[in-house]
């Protein structure tokens, strides 16, 4: 009888972490709702972990993102939703994201690194299959290009 | 089944409330994505937990913290909830997540 001490701990992990479909075998005991603000903070998160990223969104929404980082009160919350665009079904997700790299990044390699961590974090946060990480490329980030004082002074120098 | 009586429901809530905001993981109770997620307390309001009436599913939204699965919450807080409810349904609605550091929008 001694030797039946060990089987417990050996069937104890019955369901591995990242299946997805375990979302939709509660039902008979209630639905859970996961809502697409928080699919996109994942997504966010998890494509700035891969360096190389320099920043996410648009023109539009990085301008505004900086504003708000300014204000007070105006909270840092939207910033790791800046450039992530998701749709959120029952059980599927699908991510849509607007990246600027680093200059000197392969953008092919960093976006393979990029798709791959953000479907790893959003299946295991959430639960839910990513059926699609659509990445797109809108800009790269020179490293001079945050010296923005000295562009003034070369160019006065060239009217005097 | 959930047939409480109506004085009986609102502690309930209570209690459901009591239980859920005790879960490590859950930063604080949400009216859901459209805030119709409510009880109504005699002076005020539960935001958070709705407990219907008859076969109606009890109703959560939450937000939790980003250290540790959702599923794995959701699973632990619809066991504690439907065991407090009698095997009642749960529907959970995760509104909001922030990062193990922050507090969320609501500061000070």
């Amino acid at each position: 009888m001694s030797e039946t001490t060990s089987a417990p701990t050996v069937k104890s992990p019955t369901t591995s972490a990242s299946s997805p479909a375990r979302l939709a075998d509660d039902t008979s005991q209630g639905r859970t709702t996961i809502a697409a603000s928080v699919v996109q903070k994942i997504a966010g998160i998890a494509a700035r972990e891969i360096s190389g990223v320099y920043s996410m969104g648009g023109g539009v929404s990085r301008a505004f993102g900086a504003i708000r980082e300014r204000i007070p009160g105006g909270g840092t919350g939207g910033t790791n939703i800046a450039g992530v665009q998701v749709e959120v079904g029952e059980k599927q997700a699908a991510v849509d994201l607007d990246i600027v790299v680093e200059y000197g990044a392969s953008i092919v390699e960093l976006a393979r690194a990029v798709r791959r961590n953000v479907i790893t974090a959003v299946e295991r946060m959430t639960g839910l299959e990513v059926i699609e990480v659509n990445i797109a490329v809108n800009d790269i980030h020179l490293p001079d290009a945050d010296n923005d004082e000295e562009i003034p002074t070369v160019q006065a120098a060239r009217v005097e | 089944m959930t047939v409480p009586t109506a004085a009986e429901a609102d502690s309930l809530a209570e209690r459901i409330a009591a239980v859920v905001t005790a879960h490590p993981a859950v930063l604080r109770l949400h009216g859901g994505v459209f805030g119709d997620v409510v009880t109504y307390l005699p002076g005020r309001r539960l935001t958070g937990v709705r407990v219907g009436m008859g076969d109606e599913p009890v109703e959560l939204g939450v937000v939790l913290v980003l250290d540790r699965p959702i599923p794995e919450v959701v699973r632990a807080l619809r066991h504690e909830v439907s065991r407090m409810c009698s095997g009642a349904a749960v529907d959970i609605t995760v509104a909001d997540v922030a990062l193990p550091g922050e507090t969320g929008p609501t500061g000070p």
